[in-house]
């Protein structure tokens, strides 16, 4: 009998792992894994998301965008009826409405292969692909990135070896799906990416202790682009109601008031920025004088910024969000302010100041180049280029970090 | 510029502006007015020059008028407080125009606002001027208005008639703004440009202030035998400026109109109307016929009048007839 030769794999210990993960780490050899709400309409929190990870991914990382997919119910009714038996579909992740390219992004989609018995088919996506469900695996170099709202998956995770960052990009969601009392410490969160100083200054408030780093958000510049002929800019007033309808039934009520005070100018016209590509809805927005901003729960807010790089003068609602780049007029100094912001939540008060401010845009009052400077002023702390220089250095921050903390787990 | 009367008007030599802004005065009464509204011309950021036509002041009110245009004056009231007193006080600050105003003074016999308009355009087409515009002696015109004017026209060379937005002000107070309506929600079919079907449903742009194309006016008014041009039907009262635009609109003349207030229309309630002026005072049905009024169904003759005319190019010399009386 010919002897047989095992080769027996070498279990590593606890501090050979550590190093291991460390050399990994120092070498890139790592995944960033960004947990993402699978949201095929547009999103301004996805979007940023998956720009970090697209930013990431550029620079040579191992990026991972992985999702849950949601039941297509509609299709999956259909074929169900179809069939006369049911039948599952699922909606692929594919966010279309981005305007940058997301070739060389990874999804994984998360969830238990199934066991197939005899005759029956592998899950499959509406547009009849098959699902390559996988399960999530991680390494202690790795770590995982979960958006602010999803307390469920700190909690699932909460023992995996990676480690784990919340990215906040609202304060208003962060206690939403969360239980009295609870706090992410509690599901062992210390690493937080704050997009604004008001998203850090409440974090701080009511989860104090946590490690919170501070991201700018780039605007980009060759979407929200300031007409070169002033002849392109219409007397037209731009909104949103993407807070649901009871912010939009407020924003109408702001426009009706507005027409009320002045009927001089019931000829404005008020253009609602839905269901519209990146680009189109970049071109819409600068062809508006003005913008009506009304996101009184906005974390940051990036659409005032968006309307300052498009020339279109903002009247809103000073949200707490934005309170880091929401300048108004100072008379003692005489400095511009970049919009003209009123008590979040003001109905009376923004339907005057559209008033006010309506009238000088008609007289020609604002047609001054200080006010370019303002905004010029106001956008230069909100690059994409700084954007994605800060994401890189926050990276390294934290591999930093996760080196020291490795160090410190080993067993002396 | 020196006075000029029943003279051929060569402005050639001095012409200094690309845009000819006419001025009709048939007196010099409220010599307030006249200072305002020759300031604002004064004021303009980018000078124009000034054609004011008259038909036949006496020597007294030339000169009193020459004073006037070559120096404009206005008086704003400020509220003070008086140091010795602490009292709130009212003083008025006399401001004397600082740029000069490049104009001439013509003698001409005009009887209506459509040859005032006439005029104006030969004057430009003669002289050369790529523009022209009009305004009245009660009025204002806002300092930024022909450079704003000017930076449309560069940047929408395919647009023949520039509107501004006017501030509509009736025995002092602001009532609306008018050249408004192409910008408002379904009206035009496109945002900020005056269409047919736009005009033909009501009279919805005013004359004054306005920045003319030369040329594109020229091309589609109706070259009579005398050799001149007349863009104005003059047989046509009080909605001669309507059937022209409509006609304008029609021959495919693109007419925009500037989001930017440009020109202040003062109206007052006068006792009578005269007809070289395109403001229809609002009292027009009350002012006695021989004072210049007009009855609502005269009224309503003109205004259905120049959605029939527009068609063609010749003025058809068209008049009201009174109604006749039913007998028993």
């Amino acid at each position: 009998m010919k002897e047989e030769t095992v080769t027996k794999k070498k279990e590593l210990t606890h501090n050979e792992r550590c190093d291991r993960a460390i050399e990994q780490i120092k070498s890139d050899k790592f995944t960033i894994s960004f947990y993402c709400p699978p949201m095929n309409a547009p999103s301004g929190g996805v979007a940023v998301l998956i720009r970090l990870a697209n930013e990431l991914s550029k620079k040579g990382l191992n990026v991972n965008m992985i999702y849950e997919p949601r039941l297509d119910q509609r299709a999956s009714q259909e074929a169900s009826m179809k069939a006369k038996k049911e039948v599952r579909l699922f909606e692929r992740f594919n966010p279309t409405w981005l305007d940058f390219d997301i070739s060389n992004l990874n999804f994984v989609v998360l969830g238990d292969k199934p066991t197939l018995k005899k005759g029956e088919k592998p899950p499959t996506f509406s547009d009849g692909t098959e699902v390559n469900f996988q399960t999530f695996k991680v390494n202690p170099e790795d770590i995982l990135i979960i958006p602010e709202g999803f307390p469920d998956i700190m909690q699932k995770t909460a023992q995996i070896s990676c480690k784990r960052i919340v990215l906040a990009q609202s304060w208003f969601y962060v206690l939403n799906a969360m239980e009295p009392g609870q706090k992410w410490q509690h599901f062992g969160i210390k690493d937080v990416i704050s997009v604004s100083d008001a998203i850090t200054e409440y974090l701080d408030a009511i989860m104090p202790g946590l490690n919170i780093k501070r991201l700018h958000q780039g605007i980009d510049r060759k979407t929200f682009i300031t007409p070169k002929k002033v002849s392109d800019k219409y007397p037209m007033v731009a909104f949103t109601g993407s807070r649901g309808p009871e912010n939009k039934l407020k924003t109408l009520n702001i426009i009706k008031t507005f027409y009320a005070f002045y009927p001089q100018f019931r000829w404005v016209r008020f253009v609602e920025l839905k269901d519209l590509e990146r680009k189109e809805f970049g071109e819409r927005l600068a062809n508006c004088a003005f913008l009506l901003y009304t996101d009184d729960i906005a974390g940051f807010g990036t659409l005032p910024l968006e309307a300052m790089a498009c020339g279109t003068h903002v009247i809103g609602w000073a949200a707490h969000g934005g309170k880091e780049y929401m300048k108004s007029d100072n008379e003692a100094t005489g400095t511009l302010g970049n919009g003209f912001w009123t008590n979040n939540g003001d109905i009376f008060q923004t339907a005057e100041l559209l008033g006010v401010a309506m009238e000088k845009w008609v007289n020609g009052d604002m047609d001054i180049p200080e006010i370019s400077k303002t905004y010029e002023e106001t956008l230069k702390d909100y690059t994409v280029e700084g954007e994605s220089a800060q994401i890189i250095e926050l990276i390294n921050e934290y591999k930093n970090e996760r080196i020291n903390e490795l160090e410190q787990a080993k067993t002396k | 510029m020196n006075i000029k009367t029943k003279e051929l008007m060569n402005l050639s030599k001095q012409k200094q502006s690309n845009i000819l802004l006419g001025l009709f005065l048939a007196d010099i009464k409220n010599e307030n007015l006249l200072n305002e509204a020759l300031y604002s011309v004064s004021q303009q950021e980018l000078p124009v020059d000034l054609l004011i036509i008259h038909p036949g002041l006496s020597k007294e009110d030339l000169e009193k008028l020459q004073a006037i245009v070559n120096k404009p004056t206005v008086f704003i009231k400020e509220q003070k407080q008086n140091a010795k007193t602490n009292e709130v006080e009212v003083v008025e600050n006399k401001i004397e125009a600082t740029k000069p105003i490049n104009f001439h003074i013509e003698e001409l016999q005009i009887n209506n606002f459509s040859k005032v308009f006439n005029t104006v355009f030969r004057v430009a087409s003669e002289n050369e001027y790529p523009a022209f515009s009009l305004f009245e002696k009660e009025d204002i015109i806002g300092p930024k208005w022909f450079s704003t004017a000017h930076q449309y026209m560069e940047e929408n060379p395919d647009m023949h008639i520039f509107t501004p937005l006017i501030r509509n002000n009736v025995n002092g107070s602001f009532i609306n703004y008018m050249n408004e309506s192409a910008w408002a929600e379904g009206f035009a079919e496109e945002a900020g440009k005056f269409d047919m079907q736009l005009l033909n449903r009501f009279n919805c742009i005013n004359p004054l202030g306005a920045v003319y194309k030369t040329e594109a006016i020229k091309e589609y008014s109706e070259e009579k035998d005398d050799g001149l041009f007349y863009p104005m039907k003059e047989s046509i009262k009080i909605s001669h400026f309507y059937e022209f635009f409509i006609r304008m609109a029609y021959n495919d003349v693109k007419i925009m109109s500037i989001p930017r207030v440009g020109y202040e229309m003062r109206i007052f309630n006068q006792p009578e109307f005269k007809e070289t002026s395109s403001k229809i005072p609002q009292n027009i049905v009350q002012i006695p016929l021989e004072k210049g009024g007009i009855t609502p169904e005269e009224g309503s003759f003109w205004m259905e009048l120049a959605k029939k005319e527009y068609f063609f190019e010749d003025d058809r010399n068209k008049v009201y007839e009174e109604p006749k009386q039913q007998t028993a």
